[in-house]
């Protein structure tokens, strides 16, 4: 009976979501609506994609709400995240709207100069959050709030160089050839291993995807006759196939080899926090605090830096446990 | 799928198999001379264990969505929206049982028939606009590939769900007798869609509308309804694909599962001998295809070829296959030249029998 | 006609493909503004002598001159280049191009920015006009216009292209009296010109009508090259088969049938003000076992259509249906064809054979649609089924396995009355059964028609030669402008000219009957 129900459940919430699809997002009218203050700030963001972005976006409508900024939401679209043409409608008319300032996170880098160059003449300052855009004229923009991705692959790196002091064979699973993120986590990685005894066999891309994580270690373990003790993944799916394929060779995730993820996102931490995953770096969601800051900064016309880094935490197995206890952790 | 070989009769199909299989056992050479271990075959965890064990167990999402491509592209069409369909039938399978914190086989079977019943939608959709309404494969399947990947999405609500189930993840990671389970699902289904094809009609009639829809409703076909068989037939088996592929890691990334697999059944039949043109389709030729496209992702971290030339090194290997097979006998000029011009043989044939 | 230098000198043409010599040793001359024909059964090497000729094959032996200059053509641009044009049997036009875009391509009008498509299409206009297409929009798809009319396009090009040799393969075989007869005034403008015109057909009397001079092919060999004038028809034929007069007279008799057998029989079908708008007036109609009903009309004229109908291929608007007494709806050719209608198309090559598949496939496929594709026929029924009608058709193919399309046209023609016979048909239609298949197979499927009505089928029998219509109808319902206008019985002093005044006249009067 009660199993039943369950899969009654489960069977709604399917449905329920499918409807969703049809409707789609439109403009979210979300944050302080009773607001007397007369700032207002539009955000041209990028909407449903995933825990992580949904954490963010979340982490900054509240943010503004608790310093009483009102802040416009217009979201890309409702399931396909990577239209541009949803955000530049979104930008163009908070333009013509004449907000105070503009938080742009863009589905895609480029096309952006016509849009942004109207902003700057209606005086109107943007401020990038996570992506950035290209070219990248920073003249066109006040400030950018980011992730290091280049630190994340640093202390990947020198975690690894300290927990090996006598050394050991590593291998890189990266995202799509061609990313900004890869690049820099691959730089950074090189950087945290310089002068330390690891080797580095090879990296190999496994496409973000934890299935092909899966598929790509195995490869690689067999390559090297499972003769690895580092597997660096550059996002947490990668890194949990990576485990999958540790186990499915016989050998013991976090003791014959250890495995490094990126993001920190829940599963990935509970893997932290039961061993299977041997540290872990994050990629906070948390932009809010930095975004309001730079806002009243700009807005109060004080000089404030082009390029924002958030700071970030890692993870090993104590503080992994800690931070699931605390249920603080937002994705 | 020898049964099928005799079938076809026609000496033209055997030779391209064996040149399919030369190039398979050619990449297996190339791999071999990397490292000799690559035929190193090992016991764990009860089952074989090895590149080679891994190869035909990874081959298994192949060989579904290969051989649904192969019923496409033969009445002309093609279906671009398997890989999203995969990611359909993964956050399906994976969202109820997760939610359902499904975790016997009940809730397995249960999921995997939930996940082909909304592909078997999805091909509905698609055979309902193609032979229906008359509208162009190419379009309708790549609308289909781009909403796939949206609904896929709206299922998880925009996260990867993991779900545990052991049932469900033995379906890809499982043995019997020490080989990949998946590998012999994969198989039994390929030569279930084979007797499906070859023992009854549907497959002649299949081949015949794909050669001439007009002259087989001429005929006394009904080509709307083959056409629509052949796209519910592709969703479906690319729903077990999906299942296969999330089984593997029991978590379906919707943004990734089943990404850009479209262009891997299309090199696969292209492989394996049936004409993007349409016509006679050769599934023995789509196992062999789909098993080269496996073994070539294999080959890739073999060889530990770098991440920005895999698509190039993808493309070389797939050009040289093809070149392979339409040029390696010597009058493969003349041949090439009669296929050319198709006239050409029906004139040689016609002198040959006035001759 | 003057013996001035001849235009295409071709000595010694062999051509072998894998097994078989196509050609061996033919010679062939065209002279400036004569019309030559290509005479020859098929098979005999005619296509593939202007396939050499245009450059489409590589020649083994033998030399080409074109204009006194030594040819080597490595492809159809360089026969091109040289002066020769080609108008193929099945029209090789685009069809999703405009008329004006088939006419000019690769020979547009350009300025500085490109193709300049306005003169192009005032060039192609002027072309048209020449022809007496003048009414022809350039702008139009050549696929809105009839097949009849792109052929009449194809030729325009010729001028366009400034072809000093026109070669025209099969160029009436999809026109009616009065186009044939447009053609022919194109033809006579080109040789004026100086045009030479190498005219393929299987009409003979078009070839007396038109041309000046014929070479014979037979079997790949060189038969003689003759003065149309001077060589009577029955030595034309005779040199084509290679047989005597004497065997030929069945030919030329015929075989007349007589309805009085079956005057007493019930009709199998009836069918009563069926039409479709647009494309046959409602027409009433009724046959009996072991009729042949000629349809007779020009093309145009809605035989075509009108057996459409019949068979659900297109559904009508108005009337009703009756087989053996039973109203059906017959919405498909499916429904058709498990009721007991077959239809033969007259477009064999787009809507008749499945040219990938064997000759097997192609002959059980409507018996197999009948039965569902659930219930395939067994291999070894097939195989009877394809013995059977292999020997009486007497089909000649290296197998059942050979695909259809490396069968000659005629044998294709005999696979597909297999496929209609194998459902076992009450009523049979057959739409141009014998066009475009050479005189021995012709003749063979006529009887072959006949026959099958002594076996009590119910026999439609559709074809634009109206010799042939006469030779073996028991009735002929004549159509004009896509109506009826009468229906005849065919008694021994009816003739050809009886159904050309009838319809000349839109109907029956009395100094016809």
């Amino acid at each position: 009976m009660k199993k039943t129900r369950a899969i009654i459940a489960g069977l709604g919430a399917i449905a329920m979501s499918l409807s969703f699809a049809a409707c789609g997002s439109g403009d979210d009218a979300a944050a302080a609506d009773g607001s007397d203050d007369d700032v207002t700030v539009g955000f041209v963001a990028v909407g449903p994609e995933g825990g992580y972005r949904t954490a963010q976006e979340n982490n900054i409508k509240d943010a503004f709400k608790k310093a009483g900024i009102t802040l416009k939401y217009a979201a890309s679209t409702g399931t396909n995240s990577n239209d541009q043409k949803p955000q530049l409608d979104a930008f163009a008319s908070f333009v013509n709207d004449e907000v105070d300032a503009i938080l742009l996170d863009p589905t895609e880098a480029s096309g952006w100069h016509d849009a942004m160059e109207k902003a700057k003449k209606a005086d109107i300052p943007v401020i990038l959050v996570d992506r950035k855009i290209e070219p990248d004229e920073k003249d066109l923009y006040a400030a950018h709030i980011g992730v290091d991705y280049v630190a994340q692959g640093k202390d990947a790196g020198e975690w690894a160089a300290k927990e090996f002091p006598d050394g050991a064979k590593a291998v890189v699973l990266e995202g799509p050839a061609g990313l900004s993120v890869v690049n820099d986590r691959n730089k950074g990685w090189a950087e945290g291993i310089k002068g330390s005894k690891i080797t580095e066999l090879e990296h190999q891309s496994a496409n973000w995807d934890t299935e092909e994580g899966k598929t790509v270690t195995q490869g690689l373990l067999d390559k090297y006759k499972n003769d690895i003790q580092v597997i660096f993944a550059e996002n947490d799916e990668m890194g949990l196939g990576a485990i999958q394929a540790i186990e499915a060779k016989g050998l013991t995730p976090g003791k014959d080899i250890k495995v490094i993820g990126a993001d920190a996102t829940k599963p990935a931490l509970e893997a932290v926090a039961a061993g299977k995953m041997a540290f872990d770096v994050e990629t906070t969601p948390n932009f809010g605090e930095q975004a309001v800051s730079l806002i009243k900064d700009v807005l109060a016309g004080k000089k404030v830096p082009q390029e924002t880094n958030l700071d970030y935490l890692s993870f090993d197995q104590k503080s992994a446990k800690e931070a699931l206890d605390a249920g603080t952790r937002t994705y | 799928m020898s049964s099928e070989k005799k079938k076809r009769g026609g000496p033209a199909i055997p030779k391209r198999l064996l040149l399919t299989i030369i190039a398979l056992v050619l990449l297996i050479i190339i791999d071999v001379i990397k490292d000799p271990s690559f035929l190193h075959i090992g016991y764990v965890n009860g089952g074989l264990n090895g590149p080679l064990i891994d190869v035909i167990r990874d081959s298994a999402p192949f060989l579904m969505i290969a051989v649904g491509m192969t019923l496409v592209i033969s009445t002309s069409g093609i279906d671009l929206s398997v890989g999203a369909s995969m990611a359909v039938a993964g956050a399906v399978a994976m969202q109820f049982m997760h939610n359902t914190n499904g975790t016997g086989l009940g809730s397995a079977l249960l999921a995997i028939v939930l996940a082909l019943g909304v592909c078997a939608l999805i091909g509905a959709w698609n055979g309902l606009l193609v032979s229906g309404l008359g509208l162009q494969p190419f379009i309708t399947t790549l609308i289909m590939m781009l909403a796939g990947r949206g609904i896929a999405k709206t299922i998880t609500s925009g996260e990867n769900t993991s779900a545990v189930n052991s049932a469900f993840s033995w379906i890809d990671t499982g043995y019997v007798l020490g080989i990949p389970f998946a590998f012999i699902l994969a198989t039994l289904i390929v030569l279930a869609v084979a007797a499906l094809m070859r023992k009854t009609a549907l497959g002649m009639m299949i081949e015949s509308v794909g050669v001439n829809p007009e002259a087989s409703r001429m005929g006394g076909l009904k080509p709307k309804r083959v056409i629509f068989s052949v796209y519910l037939i592709s969703a479906i088996l690319a729903g077990m694909a999906g299942v296969f592929t999330t089984g593997n890691v029991m978590r379906v990334t919707p943004s990734q599962t089943g990404l850009s697999y479209e262009m891997d059944a299309v090199l696969a039949v292209v492989i394996g001998g049936t004409s993007l043109l349409g016509g006679k389709f050769s599934l023995s030729g789509a196992y062999l295809g789909a098993m080269i496209i496996s073994l070539l992702e294999k080959t890739i971290v073999w060889l530990g070829i770098s991440n920005a030339a895999t698509p190039a090194f993808k493309a070389i290997i797939v050009i040289a296959i093809c070149v392979l097979q339409s040029n390696f006998f010597t009058n493969a000029l003349k041949k090439m030249r009669s296929k050319k011009q198709s006239k050409a043989a029906m004139t040689a044939a016609r002198e040959g029998a006035a001759a | 006609m003057a013996e001035t230098k001849p235009i295409v000198d071709m000595e010694g043409i062999t051509i072998t493909f894998p097994g078989v010599k196509a050609l061996d040793g033919v010679s062939f001359k065209m002279y400036p503004g004569e019309v030559h024909s290509l005479m020859g059964e098929n098979g005999a090497g005619k296509s593939t002598l202007i396939k050499a000729l245009t450059g489409v094959y590589t020649i083994d032996d033998g030399s080409i001159k074109v204009g006194g200059v030594e040819q080597r053509f490595a492809g159809t641009g360089d026969a091109e280049r040289a002066g020769i044009s080609t108008v193929y049997q099945e029209v090789n036009l685009a069809t999703n191009l405009s008329i004006g875009e088939n006419l000019m391509l690769g020979h547009e009008k350009r300025n500085k920015l490109g193709i300049d498509w306005k003169a192009s299409h005032e060039v192609a206009h002027e072309a048209l006009e020449q022809v007496g297409l003048g009414y022809l929009d350039t702008h139009a798809l050549l696929s809105s216009i009839s097949i009849a009319m792109q052929q009449l396009v194809a030729i325009a090009r010729a001028s366009v292209v400034k072809a000093k040799v026109l070669i025209l393969d099969e160029p009436t075989s999809s026109l009616d009296e009065n186009e044939v007869q447009r053609l022919f005034d194109i033809i006579r403008k080109l040789k004026s010109e100086g045009v030479a015109i190498l005219f393929v057909s299987h009409f003979l009397d078009q070839v007396y009508e038109i041309s000046d001079r014929m070479t014979v092919l037979r079997n790949g060999k060189f038969v003689g090259e003759y003065l149309v004038k001077d060589t009577p028809r029955e030595q034309t034929i005779s040199l084509m088969i290679g047989k005597s007069m004497e065997s030929l007279s069945d030919l030329e008799g015929g075989v007349k049938q007589t309805l009085d057998e079956y005057k007493n029989h019930k009709p199998v079908l009836e069918v009563t003000q069926i039409g479709r708008r647009g494309e046959i007036q409602p027409v009433d109609l009724t046959i009996r076992p072991g009729e042949i009903l000629g349809f007779a009309g020009l093309l145009g004229s809605g035989r075509t259509e009108l057996a459409r109908l019949l068979f659900g291929a297109d559904k009508p608007d108005t009337g009703t249906y009756k087989l053996e007494g039973n109203t059906l709806t017959v919405s498909s050719p499916y429904i058709a064809l498990k009721n007991g209608v077959a239809y033969s198309t007259e477009d064999r090559r787009d809507e008749g054979i499945l040219s990938e598949l064997s000759v097997r496939e192609n002959m059980i496929l409507a018996l197999q649609a009948i039965r569902g594709w659930a219930h395939p026929i067994s291999r070894k029924e097939q195989e009877e089924i394809c013995a059977t009608y292999i020997k009486a058709l007497s089909i000649k193919t290296p197998s059942t396995e050979t695909p259809i399309k490396s069968l000659s046209g005629g044998n294709q023609q005999k696979v597909l009355l297999a496929r209609w016979l194998a459902t076992s048909p009450k009523v049979l239609i057959l739409d141009e059964p014998t066009r475009g298949i050479d005189i021995g197979a012709k003749s063979e499927i006529q009887e072959t028609i006949v026959q099958l009505a002594r076996q009590g089928k119910a026999i439609v029998f559709i074809s634009s030669e109206l010799s042939e219509v006469v030779r073996i109808s028991s009735r002929v319902l004549i159509l004009k402008d896509r109506k009826k206008v009468a229906e005849v019985e065919n008694t021994p002093d009816f003739t050809q000219g009886n159904i050309v005044k009838i319809i000349a006249q839109g109907g029956v009067n009395e100094n016809v009957k």
